[in-house]
């Protein structure tokens, strides 16, 4: 029972600091906000990427069959790409470059006259106009490359149309629609396989990286970035969270209340495990805090309530164990500022928890499983993702497994000081 | 056969090649006020860590009640209540909360603890702030407070390790009020100390503590008698003590000569004879005395007799 009092007694002391309430719960969701408005937040998920306006003039006329110009645009009116482009006809090259003039479009697409002739049945060279606003970088050339792409299987078909049908005509064969399927099937395999080896990766040659393809299909892209800022703030500020509610030993030990403790009928072991019991007890309220502030501010969605009970477990016991370790080996409290800020900021760095992506680069991905940190946010990546349940598994198990460790140890340091 | 309520028996400390406490002895009976009086680095304060289990000690043994403190800690630390020297409570909380806390720690719940903080609070004069946080109390008033908590659980034995340093002259007429308050209820009070009028005017026996040892223990009438009819003369010169001292310890019917910050102190048998002849001395090597000090036997008195050294040095 006197456990909980010392726990309770020091939980209340600590959320009545400004320090720590400031560091624990307005520091990661000023942050996060901050990041949150910088990519456009609060302006619904359709603002995800910048919209691109497109202006679309088909100057393509096929004497006969495909109208090539129609199908690129067909392309840009996809509805797969509506959340970023929207294309619109103009009637000639002078209207799209008047409206893109005015800032009205951000990319004009000139689709020459003899485009599907020229295309299909070869002949002279055509040229597709791609005029972009020069502030603008990412956006235009995905519409270059998607153009690209497009032409790149028309005329590999046409090849392989013609060479079929030449060798045909010399074996004495008829070409038939049966045959020419196949033909073309084999055609798609083949050049996907030519351009996995053109480019020396066994990936395709070409991948729009979601953030996850096993994420949660309700979290759009914003939601994917901030959920992953926040956490990475959430992470970060619970290590300074526990690393300061255990400091609340050294206070003791400074301000005589800890040797007034022992001077009552209370074990030793007794008083420790409180202080011990107050610091998880804290760094999971601080955890419970944020989730649900970053729920009614930023619209995060925390689904998968059991997975984030198991990564918040895991993210607790990790701070936990790193602020009882760090504080069992400083001599004092003019100590533990400097050693706090410089030790948690570099080992939270390391960890990654400041990019706010997926993948990190392979040298910061090496470096962060040295770090608990690390682990932690491997775990939280993997809650996020919605990832294979024994990676999930795995990374709560370290991160655990580092923070048991790490308690323990400064358990064991703690007890050799002050109990 | 009652118990001792304190019983220190062979008591030492060493911290690595300082000796602090050397093997002193001595029993404080139930319902009485005990005071260690001694100068800074007597050895006090580590007796009186050792009496409340804070420190072990390197040989020796104390119980409480009978209650050895290294072999049943709980028991004998459930019948005493400590006031540290320096105030140790919890800023961030307010007084109730503080009380509530210590409180607890001995063991008291429920509607018990909650009628035992109002009482408290009403012996240290704190009920109407009692909300306030004691970060905003004035020294007095965390001194109250600090001494409330030890009260809480209505200990046998009192343990205050001067409670009265550095503080305004009303906050510490309230609290050697409270001390003999407190006694009057059947406390016994262990209090440590190096203002002998405070020693004087609380206890019913002292012991006189110099580096680590018990120089005398006693009534004040007891300790007294050690230094007989002996008065004690301070002059302030106006030159080194050092010029002087040889020459006045050979007067006739001086027993002690010490000096401290260009006061000399003199112990006599009669001052009336003696004074005129430290003058004389005095001006046989130019040396003008410029305020004479006579005072009747004290603590002091006895404790320069014994030591040889003043209590404040």
């Amino acid at each position: 029972m006197k456990t909980f009092d010392i726990a309770l007694k020091d939980i209340l002391q600590s959320f009545r600091s400004f320090f720590l309430i400031g560091m624990g719960i307005f520091a990661p969701l000023i942050i996060t906000a901050l990041l949150f408005f910088a990519f456009g937040g609060f302006a619904g998920e359709a603002s995800d990427l910048p919209v691109l306006k497109l202006g679309f003039v088909n100057l393509d006329q096929p004497a006969q069959g495909q109208n090539l110009g129609e199908m690129i645009f067909s392309m840009f009116t996809d509805e797969s790409v509506s959340g970023w482009l929207a294309a619109a006809r103009y009637p000639d090259e002078q209207a799209a470059l008047a409206a893109l003039d005015n800032r009205e479009l951000g990319v004009a697409v000139i689709i020459p006259q003899c485009l599907s002739q020229a295309a299909l049945q070869g002949g002279q060279g055509v040229v597709i106009k791609i005029i972009q606003d020069p502030t603008l970088t990412v956006t235009p050339s995905v519409v270059r490359n998607m153009i690209q792409s497009f032409l790149d299987g028309v005329y590999s078909g046409r090849v392989a149309y013609e060479l079929i049908s030449a060798r045909s005509a010399s074996a004495g064969l008829q070409a038939t629609p049966e045959t020419l399927t196949a033909v073309f099937a084999a055609l798609q395999s083949w050049y996907t396989d030519f351009q996995r080896s053109l480019f020396h990766s066994p990936a395709a040659p070409l991948v729009l990286r979601l953030p996850s393809e096993n994420a949660d299909p309700t979290a759009g892209g914003m939601q994917q970035v901030i959920r992953l800022i926040m956490v990475g703030q959430m992470v970060f500020f619970s290590f300074f969270t526990a690393a300061y509610a255990m400091e609340s030993i050294l206070r003791e030990h400074e301000n005589g209340t800890l040797a007034r403790l022992y001077t009552t009928p209370t074990p030793h072991m007794t008083i420790l495990i409180g202080k011990l019991m107050a610091v998880v007890i804290t760094v999971l309220l601080q955890a419970i805090v944020l989730i649900l502030l970053s729920t009614v501010l930023f619209k995060i969605r925390w689904n998968a309530i059991d997975r984030l009970a198991v990564v918040v477990f895991a993210q607790v016991l990790a701070a936990s164990g790193m602020g009882v370790l760090i504080i069992s080996i400083l001599k004092n409290t003019r100590q533990a500022g400097p050693v706090i800020g410089a030790g948690l900021s570099v080992t939270g760095m390391a960890g990654g928890l400041f990019t706010a992506a997926n993948t990190m680069p392979d040298v910061l991905t090496t470096v962060s499983k040295f770090t608990p940190q690390g682990w932690v946010m491997d775990a939280w990546k993997n809650y996020i993702n919605n990832g294979p349940t024994p990676a999930f598994l795995q990374s709560i198990a370290i991160a655990a497994a580092i923070g048991l460790a790490l308690f323990l140890a400064g358990a064991f340091i703690s007890r050799r000081r002050f109990a | 056969m009652t118990l001792p309520a304190i019983q220190v028996t062979q008591l030492e400390k060493a911290f690595g090649a300082l000796q602090a406490v050397k093997g002193i002895t001595f029993e404080v009976a139930p319902g009485e006020i005990f005071s260690l009086l001694g100068p800074n680095g007597a050895g006090k304060s580590t007796t009186i860590s050792i009496i409340s289990g804070l420190l072990a000690p390197t040989a020796g043994e104390v119980a409480i009640f009978g209650r050895s403190i290294l072999r049943e800690p709980n028991a004998a630390k459930a019948m005493l209540g400590v006031v540290p020297q320096d105030i140790a409570l919890y800023p961030d909380l307010s007084a109730r909360e503080n009380l509530v806390f210590w409180g607890k720690m001995y063991g008291l719940r429920g509607a018990e603890l909650k009628h035992r903080v109002d009482e408290i609070l009403a012996v240290i004069g704190l009920t109407d702030r009692q909300k306030d946080r004691v970060s905003t109390f004035s020294g007095g008033m965390k001194r109250r407070v600090n001494i409330g908590a030890a009260l809480m659980h209505r200990p046998s034995v009192v343990i205050m390790d001067e409670p009265t340093v550095g503080i305004d002259p009303q906050s510490r007429r309230h609290i050697l009020d409270n001390v003999k308050d407190l006694n009057r209820q059947g406390m016994t009070v262990l209090y440590t100390t190096h203002y002998m009028e405070e020693a004087a005017e609380l206890s019913h026996h002292i012991a006189i503590m110099d580096e680590g040892v018990i120089v005398a223990c006693g009534t004040h009438d007891e300790l007294i008698r050690l230094v007989g009819e002996q008065t004690r003369i301070d002059l302030r010169l106006n030159a080194e003590a050092e010029k002087v001292m040889a020459g006045m310890s050979a007067v006739k019917g001086v027993s002690k000569v010490t000096s401290l910050d260009g006061t000399v102190t003199v112990l006599v048998d009669d001052s009336n004879r003696v004074l005129p002849r430290l003058f004389e001395v005095a001006a046989q090597v130019s040396v003008r005395i410029l305020s004479v000090d006579i005072q009747e036997p004290n603590l002091e008195t006895v404790f320069l007799h014994l030591t040889g050294r003043a209590l404040r040095d």
